[in-house]
C-alpha cells in the first residue's frame, strides 16, 4: 500500500463498539433510534440500499447451507470509524476528518461538495448521499432533534457515533469537575447501543481498560469487517459461530482465522 | 458585413443554410440536456440512476474518457513546441480546440455530478493535500486556463478580428509565448492525468481499483498518463478525419496522420507492456492479499470480456496495426486502429469508474448493476453537442488547418 | 498600439490582481457558503433545553416504561427506561418511533361523523351528544351495546365494561390473543386461578414452543434483555428460524400444528423418567394413560417429524435443568395457539413442578377493580370475540345496535375477512375511539379520537407474560397536538350524562385510587417507576384431566387438509402491532427481501420452492380456503420444508402513506375454528397453495 493511503494516527481515546452478533435478534430498534436521534428523514418506500438514507443497517447473513443445516445471523453495521479511514484521505475539501478527540470520523455537512469520492472509497457502504431534499410529513418536523443539523440534498452523510452525546457527556463531566477525557463506562453511549434490548451493542473507549469494550474486543471470538484491507475499524463483532466470523472478511483459501 | 467575410480566406465552406441546419441539430441535443439539467437541479441527483452503490457513473466515466482523449492537446503541443516535430503544425490548432471542448465539457458534467455545485470552489479554499482529487481539481482548472490561452490566438486569427491591430498584436504575443504555455500545459497535464488514475489506485477499500505504487503514486497514476498520451494523438486524427468526411475537403496531410498513428502505436506498446504487467501483478498480488480471486472481480454483466476487449481489441490489435508501417499506410486500417485504441481507453476508464464500485467487497454484500438514466445521457449529449458546436464554429470561421488551402488546391 | 511581451504579461497579471482586490469575489464566495447551508426549504431546528419525561408505551404488546426526551416541551426521541423493570433500558422499534407517530399523518385530528360516504368534522359536544343519545336509547335493552378493547391492561376497560353493564350489556370483548387464550385454557379448561405469568429471569432453561419470545410475544423487550444478560439457555421449537430461534442455543424445527404434540411427547418422557411427577395433581393418571396410548415414541416421531433421539434429548435437558420453563403460545401473537397447544405446554410445566416457583409459571392475582359497577377482570376476559362474530355472521345471535372500538382495529387484524366483515357490517352504529384512521375507524359512523399515549393519563396492570403483578402509569408529556380527548374522561362524563355514578371525578383520580389500593406510590409511578408484587395465587381446583380436556385431546389430530404447505405467520414490531401500522421510521428498516415497492415477501426454502415451481423473486399467489394474498418469494433456508412464512402487519387499506397498500394482509388467509372440548375459537395456521403468477427474475 502506498504512503498516501496511510494517515494512521493514534488517539488517546478511541471510541468503539463491540457488537455481539449472537445476541442480535434483528429487531431493528437500533436503526429506528438512530434515525430519530440524527434527524434522518423517513421514507414512504421500504429500505433501498441504493437510495435510502441510513446510517445503521442490519444485514441478514446466512451460512449458505440448505435447511436444516442452515443458520442465520443479523449484523448491524454502523460506520466503522476506521483507524485508517479510506474515506478521509480522499475528500478533496476536508469535509470528513478523523477527529482528534475520540478518534471518530466526522462529516462536515456545510463543507461537503457532494463529489461522493468518499462513498466510492468506503467498502462498508457506511456513507450515503442525500439524493433528494429531506422531507418529513407535515408536523413531524416538530420531532427534529437539536443533535444533528438537517442535511440538504447534495451532501454525503454517515454515522457519527452520536458525537453530540460525546460532547454532552464531556460537558457534564466538566460541570461535575471530572476529567472529560476519562468518561466512565456508560456516560457516553450511542443511540443504537442505548436502544438495543439484548445489549448486543456495547459501546466504550477501546483504550480504557475499565470499559467493557476493551476486554470484549480482545475476545477470541472477536472479528472486524474486512480487516485485510487495512482500514483498522473501531467496530468489533463477536460471534461464537465460525461461519459468521468467516463472513467478516474475504478468504481466498480455507485460511486460518482467529478463533477458528 | 456578410457572413462569408468571416470565413478564412481561400477556403470553401458549405452554405449558411446547411450550416444552420447542422447547428440546429446540435442545439436539439443540447435542449435535451437542458431538460435533464432542469430535472437534476430542480429535484436532486436522485432523478439519475446514480445511487449509494454507484456513487460514480456515466458522468465520471465520460469525464475520465474525454480528459484522456483530450490529452492529444497537450501531447501534440509538447511534441511540436518542446520536441520540435514541426509536421504536427497542421493539426495543432485542432488539437487545442478539441482539448478545450473536452476539458470545458468535463467541467460542465462535473457541475451536474457534484451534489453542491455552488460549493465547487471549496476545492481550492479548503484543499486537502492528501486527496488525489484535489490534485485533479487544481491541475484541471489550471490547465483549462492554459488551454484557453492557447485557444485565444486561434480565435484572433479570424479574418475580421485579425484586421484590428490590437488583436493582431496580441495574437503575435501569444504565439511567441506558446512554447511556455505548452510546457506548463504538459507539466499540469502529466499530473492531472496521473492523479485521475491515482484517484482509483488509492482506493484501498476497493480491491478492483487498488494498486501498489511508486512513492505516493499508485501504478494507475502512470498507466493513466500513458494511455492518455497513447490515445490522444489518434483521437485528434480521428476528429480531423471525421471533419474531412463531413466537409468533403482535405484538411490534414495523410503523412501527418500516419505520423500521429505511429506515435500512438509506439506509446500504446509501452502502455500495454505496463498495463499487462499491472493486471498480472494485481491478479496475483493485490487480489489474493485482500482475500479475493480474479474471478470474483467479474460477474455476468461486468464480465471478463470487458478486460479482453480493453487489452486485446482496444490494445494489442491497434498497437500492431499502428506500429507496422505497411498496415498504418492503409487509411482504412489506420482509422480503424485509431478508433480501437480510443475504444480501449474508453473501456479502461469505464471499468475504473463503474466496475470498481460494482464489485461487492463485504462477503455478504451483492452485485448491483448500473445503467445510466436518460438524464445522464441527456446532459452527456449536451456536452457532446456543445463540443461539436464549438468545433464546427471554429472550423467555419477560424483558419484551423494551415495546410487546407494547399491540400485542396 | 503596441503591446510587447512584458506589457501583455503585465496586463494579464494586473487584471487578475485587480479583480482580487475588489470585494466582489470574496463577498460572492462568502455568500455562497452561507446560502448553501441555509436553504429556506430545509427544516431548521430550534434549540432549547433537553428534558427527560417518563412515559409508558401503549401501542399494544409489549407495554413498558420508556423515557421521552423533550426540547421546550416538544417530544423528540424515545428511549428505554433503565429504571423500569420491563424495559431495563431496552426499547423496541415501534416504541422507538412512537414520538414520530404522535405526528403521524394518520392521526384523526378531531371528532367526526359519517356523512355521504365520507367524514364530517363535528364538535366534541356534538360527538358526545350523538353517543349519549345512542346509549340512552339503548339503555336497559339487553346486550344491545358491544365493545371491543385492544388494550389488555388499561383501567379504561373497567370504565368501558362498567358503562356497558350499566346500560344492560355484557358484550365486552378483548381483542383476541394469547392473553385471552391463556385465560380460557387456564381458568375455564383446567380450573386454574389467577392468570399465568412467566418468570424468565429465574429460569435456567427456557423452551419456547412456538412464541417468538424475543420479538412479538408478551413483554418481548423484557425477554430480550433477560436473554442478553445470559440468564438462561434458550431453545426454540417452531417452523421458522425467527428472531428467537436466530439467537437461541438451538432451533428445533417443528411445524406449528405439531407443537402441542411435541409437548405431549415430552410429557410422555417426563412421566417415564419420573413416574411420580405431578402425583399431587388431579387427573395426572388419566393424562399419563393418554400419552402412553397416543404419544408413544413412534407416534410422536410421526406427528412432530422429530427423531426419537431429538425428543428424548430434549426431555432429558428439561429434566436435568434446575429451573426449566416451557412456554407454549402462538407463533405470531394473535390467537394461533389452540387450547390444546396451551394445555399441553402448561401441563408439561406442571409435571416438571414449575408452578409458582422461581423460574416457573406464576399465577398472578387479578387486578383490583376500581369502577364500582364494572365486572371483574376475570369476567371481562370471559368474552370470546371470534365466536361472537361468527354467531353474528351466521345469524345465530343478533348483532348489537351499537359497537364501540377502543384501541382495537378488528377490521384489519382479525382473520377470516369475509366472516368478520359480515359480522361487523351487521352492526348499525359503530363508534371508534382510535387515534389513527385505521380500517375499523374508516368503517365507523362516529369517530371520537383518543389522545395519543404521550398526551394522556393511562396505566398498565401486569402486561401479558409478566412474572408478577405490576403496575405502571403513563402521564401526558405533551399538550394534545390535535382536537382529541381523553376517552376514559369522556366516558366518565357519559356516565354522568346517563345519570350514572362512576365513582371517580376523573381518569387521573381513578388511577390514583387504583395505585392506592395496590399500595403503590403515585409519585414513584409518575416518575417512571413500576410497582410490583410477587404474591402468587395458590391453586385448589386445578385439574390435568376432565371431560372437556379428554374431548379436546381426542379431536386434536390434524384434520384432512386441502393443501400441502403450512402457513407460518410472523410478526415484527417494526411493522406495527394489531393496534397500529407500519410507523414512518419502520418502513425504511424493511429490507429488500421483506418489501419491494408495494409487494411484500413470503419466505420458503429451496426445496419447497422447487416443489412448488417457484424461485427467488417469483410473484406468487398464496391461497387458503379463506382467501388469497399476492407476494414475492424470498428463499430462506431458515424455514422448514413445506412451510411458507408470511409476515403480518402489511396490507393496510387506510392509515397513511407509510403503510397503506404496502403488501397484503396475511389475516385474509386465516380462518376461525372452534375447538371441540375447550369450546374456544382460535385461528390455526392453515395449509396453503402456492401458485406462480410471474416467474423468478
Amino acid at each position: 500500500m502506498s504512503e498516501s493511503m496511510q494517515i494512521h494516527e493514534e488517539f488517546e481515546i478511541k471510541w468503539g463498539m463491540v457488537i455481539d452478533v449472537d445476541k442480535c435478534t434483528g429487531c431493528g430498534a437500533c436503526q429506528i433510534a438512530c434515525q430519530a436521534e440524527n434527524n434522518i428523514p423517513p421514507s414512504t418506500q421500504s429500505f433501498d440500499r441504493l437510495q435510502s438514507l441510513h446510517w445503521l443497517f442490519v444485514y441478514k447473513l446466512d451460512n449458505g447451507l440448505p435447511y436444516p443445516d442452515s443458520d442465520i445471523a443479523y449484523l448491524p453495521r454502523p460506520c466503522m470509524q476506521c483507524g485508517n479511514p479510506s474515506c478521509v484521505t480522499v475528500c478533496p475539501v476536508v469535509a470528513t476528518t478523523k477527529e482528534e478527540e475520540g478518534a471518530i470520523v466526522s462529516q462536515i455537512y456545510p463543507r461537503c461538495i457532494g463529489c461522493r469520492y468518499c462513498m466510492a472509497a468506503c467498502p462498508y457502504h457506511s456513507r450515503v448521499f442525500n439524493w433528494f431534499d429531506p422531507q418529513w410529513p407535515k408536523g413531524m418536523e416538530k420531532t427534529l432533534t437539536p443533535y444533528a443539523s438537517v442535511r440538504p440534498r447534495g451532501v454525503v452523510e454517515k454515522c457519527t457515533f452520536c458525537h453530540h452525546r460525546f460532547q454532552l457527556a464531556k460537558r457534564r463531566a466538566r460541570a461535575e469537575g471530572r476529567n472529560p477525557h476519562h468518561l466512565r463506562e456508560g456516560e457516553y453511549v450511542t443511540a443504537c447501543a442505548e436502544a438495543c434490548p439484548t445489549g448486543a451493542i456495547v459501546f466504550g473507549d477501546l483504550k480504557n481498560s475499565h470499559h467493557r469494550v476493551h476486554q470484549l474486543a480482545q475476545s477470541e471470538y472477536a472479528f472486524r469487517l474486512l480487516e485485510r484491507l487495512g482500514t483498522d475499524p473501531q467496530v468489533y463483532y463477536l460471534s461464537r459461530r465460525s461461519w459468521v466470523r468467516r463472513q467478516g472478511d474475504n478468504h481466498v483459501q480455507k485460511d486460518q482465522q482467529r478463533g477458528e | 458585413m456578410l457572413e462569408e467575410e468571416l470565413i478564412p480566406q481561400g477556403v470553401r465552406r458549405c452554405s449558411l443554410t446547411k450550416f444552420g441546419a447542422w447547428i440546429g441539430v446540435l442545439l436539439l441535443f443540447m435542449l435535451w440536456g437542458l431538460c435533464a439539467a432542469f430535472l437534476i437541479y430542480g429535484f436532486g441527483l436522485g432523478v439519475t440512476n446514480l445511487n449509494n452503490y454507484f456513487a460514480f457513473g456515466l458522468w465520471i466515466a465520460i469525464d475520465l474518457i474525454v480528459i484522456a482523449l483530450g490529452a492529444g492537446a497537450f501531447f501534440s503541443g509538447f511534441l511540436k513546441y518542446i520536441l520540435g516535430i514541426d509536421e504536427l503544425k497542421s493539426i495543432i490548432n485542432l488539437a487545442v480546440v478539441v482539448g478545450f471542448v473536452c476539458y470545458t465539457g468535463a467541467l460542465m458534467l462535473l457541475a451536474f455530478e457534484i451534489g453542491q455545485p455552488l460549493r465547487g470552489w471549496f476545492g481550492y479554499w479548503h484543499a486537502n493535500v492528501h486527496s488525489m482529487l484535489t490534485e485533479v481539481i487544481f491541475c484541471i482548472t489550471c490547465y483549462l486556463i492554459v488551454l484557453s490561452i492557447e485557444f485565444v490566438p486561434i480565435i484572433l486569427e479570424n479574418r475580421q478580428i485579425h484586421k484590428i491591430p490590437f488583436f493582431r498584436n496580441l495574437a503575435h504575443n501569444f504565439h511567441i509565448t506558446m512554447p511556455l504555455f505548452a510546457a506548463v500545459g504538459t507539466f499540469l497535464s502529466f499530473f492531472h492525468q496521473g492523479s485521475l488514475g491515482g484517484m482509483f489506485g488509492v482506493l484501498f477499500g476497493r480491491p478492483f481499483a487498488l494498486r501498489e505504487g511508486f512513492f505516493i503514486w499508485p501504478w494507475t497514476f502512470f498507466l493513466f498518463i500513458l494511455s492518455a498520451i497513447a490515445s490522444g494523438p489518434v483521437f485528434i486524427m480521428l476528429i480531423s478525419t471525421i471533419m474531412e468526411k463531413a466537409s468533403g475537403r482535405k484538411l490534414v496531410p495523410f503523412s501527418t496522420k500516419k505520423l500521429l498513428g505511429k506515435i500512438s502505436g509506439l506509446l500504446l506498446c509501452v502502455y500495454l507492456f505496463f498495463r499487462i504487467l499491472d493486471v498480472w501483478a494485481w491478479a496475483s498480488g493485490i487480489l489474493p492479499k485482500t482475500g479475493f480471486t480474479f474471478d470474483e472481480m467479474f460477474n455476468q454483466f461486468y464480465g471478463q470480456w470487458l478486460l479482453w476487449l480493453e487489452l486485446g481489441v482496444g490494445g494489442i490489435l491497434p498497437a500492431i496495426i499502428l506500429v507496422t508501417p505497411s498496415l498504418r499506410a492503409r487509411s482504412g486500417l489506420l482509422y480503424t486502429a485509431a478508433a480501437l485504441a480510443c475504444l480501449g481507453v474508453v473501456v479502461n476508464r469505464y471499468v475504473f469508474a463503474v466496475q470498481t464500485l460494482a464489485v461487492p467487497v463485504m462477503p455478504f454484500d451483492q452485485w448491483f448493476t448500473y445503467l445510466p438514466h436518460w438524464t445522464e445521457w441527456g446532459t452527456t449529449f449536451m456536452m457532446v453537442g456543445y463540443s461539436a458546436l464549438v468545433v464546427s464554429l471554429a472550423y467555419r470561421y477560424l483558419p484551423l488547418f494551415p495546410k487546407e488551402r494547399e491540400l485542396n488546391a | 498600439m503596441a503591446l510587447d511581451r512584458r506589457g501583455f504579461l503585465k496586463f494579464v497579471a494586473g487584471g487578475v490582481i485587480g479583480t482580487g482586490l475588489t470585494p466582489l469575489p470574496w463577498k460572492l464566495t462568502d455568500d455562497i457558503s452561507i446560502w448553501t447551508q441555509n436553504w429556506p426549504w430545509i427544516a431548521n431546528i430550534p434549540d432549547g433545553e433537553l428534558r427527560p419525561a417518563p412515559s409508558l408505551v401503549k401501542l399494544g404488546q409489549p407495554e413498558y416504561g420508556i423515557r421521552i426526551t423533550t426540547v421546550e416541551g416538544r417530544p423528540i426521541t424515545a428511549a428505554g427506561n433503565p429504571d423500569h423493570p420491563l424495559s431495563g433500558g431496552g426499547i423496541d422499534p415501534l416504541a422507538a418511533s412512537s414520538v414520530q407517530l404522535l405526528h403521524s399523518p394518520a392521526r384523526i385530528r378531531e371528532p367526526m361523523k359519517r356523512s355521504d360516504g365520507g367524514f364530517q368534522a363535528i364538535s366534541r359536544e356534538e360527538a358526545i351528544r350523538l353517543l349519549t343519545e345512542k346509549l340512552s336509547g339503548l339503555k336497559g335493552q339487553r346486550d344491545q351495546v358491544a365493545c371491543v378493547s385492544g388494550d389488555e391492561t388499561s383501567s379504561a376497560n373497567e370504565i368501558l365494561a362498567g358503562l356497558l353493564r350499566d346500560v344492560g350489556s355484557e358484550r365486552f370483548f378483548f381483542h383476541p390473543g394469547d392473553t385471552t387464550m391463556y385465560h380460557h385454557t387456564w381458568q375455564k379448561l383446567m380450573g386454574g386461578r389467577g392468570h399465568i405469568g412467566f418468570d424468565l429471569a429465574g429460569a435456567d432453561l427456557v423452551l419456547s414452543l412456538g412464541p417468538d419470545l424475543l420479538e412479538s410475544w408478551g413483554n418481548a423487550v423484557s425477554h430480550q434483555r433477560l436473554f442478553g444478560e445470559n440468564g438462561f439457555r434458550l431453545l426454540y421449537a417452531g417452523p421458522v428460524q425467527n428472531s428467537t430461534a436466530v439467537v437461541a442455543e438451538r432451533w428445533i424445527p417443528v411445524h406449528g400444528n405439531a407443537l402441542g404434540h411435541l409437548a405431549l411427547a415430552l410429557i410422555h418422557h417426563v412421566l417415564q423418567q419420573r413416574p411420580l411427577a405431578g402425583k399431587n395433581l388431579s387427573g395426572v393418571d388419566d393424562l399419563a394413560r393418554y400419552v402412553r396410548r397416543n404419544s408413544s415414541q413412534i407416534q410422536a416421531q410421526k406427528k412432530t417429524g422429530l427423531s426419537q433421539e431429538t425428543i428424548r434429548g430434549l426431555a432429558r435437558e428439561l429434566l436435568e435443568a434446575k429451573r426449566p420453563l416451557v412456554i407454549p403460545g402462538s407463533l405470531a401473537g394473535g390467537c394461533g395457539a389452540s387450547g390444546f397447544d396451551l394445555y399441553c405446554g402448561l401441563s408439561l410445566n406442571l409435571l416438571l413442578g414449575r408452578l409458582n416457583t422461581a423460574g416457573g409459571l406464576q399465577c398472578i392475582p387479578e387486578p383490583p377493580k376500581v369502577v364500582r359497577g364494572a365486572p371483574s377482570w376475570s369476567e371481562m376476559r370471559q368474552g370470546d370475540l371470534l365466536s361472537e362474530l361468527r354467531r353474528i355472521a351466521e345469524g345465530s345471535t343478533s348483532a348489537p345496535e351499537l359497537m364501540l372500538f377502543y384501541e382495537s382495529n378488528p377490521m384489519y387484524s382479525l382473520p377470516d375477512k369475509e366472516l368478520t366483515h359480515k359480522a361487523l357490517e351487521a352492526v348499525p352504529y359503530k363508534v371508534s375511539f382510535s387515534q389513527f384512521m385505521d380500517e375499523t375507524a374508516a368503517s365507523c359512523d362516529l369517530l371520537l379520537p383518543h389522545h395519543y399515549f404521550l398526551e394522556r393519563f393511562d396505566d398498565a396492570f401486569t402486561p401479558f407474560s409478566s412474572p408478577s403483578a405490576n403496575y405502571s402509569v403513563a402521564q401526558p408529556v405533551v399538550d394534545p397536538v390535535h382536537a382529541t380527548q381523553s376517552v376514559p374522561d369522556l366516558l366518565l362524563d357519559l356516565y354522568r350524562e346517563l345519570a350514572l355514578d362512576p365513582g371517580h371525578a376523573s381518569y387521573e383520580a381513578l388511577l390514583k385510587e387504583k395505585a392506592r389500593i395496590l399500595g403503590a406510590d403515585w409519585k414513584d409511578l409518575l416518575s417512571g417507576g413500576m410497582w410490583h408484587n410477587s404474591t402468587v395465587v395458590s391453586q385448589s381446583g386445578l385439574e390435568l384431566w376432565n371431560d372437556r380436556i379428554r374431548r379436546m385431546l381426542d379431536k386434536s389430530r390434524d384434520g384432512t387438509d386441502e393443501y400441502q404447505v403450512h402457513l407460518v405467520p410472523q410478526s415484527n414490531r417494526k411493522t406495527g402491532t394489531p393496534q397500529t401500522a407500519i410507523p414512518p421510521f419502520g418502513l425504511k428498516t424493511l429490507r429488500e427481501e421483506e418489501l419491494e415497492g408495494d409487494t411484500f415477501f413470503v419466505r420458503l426454502n429451496r426445496q419447497t420452492a422447487r416443489k412448488n415451481g417457484v424461485g427467488e423473486g417469483s410473484l406468487v399467489k398464496i391461497s387458503s380456503p379463506e382467501g388469497a394474498c399476492r407476494a414475492r418469494v424470498s428463499l430462506d433456508e431458515g424455514v422448514m420444508t413445506d412451510a411458507v412464512v408470511i409476515p403480518l402487519g402489511f396490507g393496510h387499506t387506510d392509515w397513511d402513506e407509510f403503510s397503506r397498500g404496502k403488501g397484503d394482509n396475511a389475516q385474509r388467509l386465516f380462518g376461525i375454528r372452534s375447538e371441540p372440548g375447550s369450546g374456544m375459537a382460535y385461528c390455526p395456521s392453515p395449509r396453503v397453495r402456492i401458485d406462480k403468477i410471474q416467474a423468478a427474475r
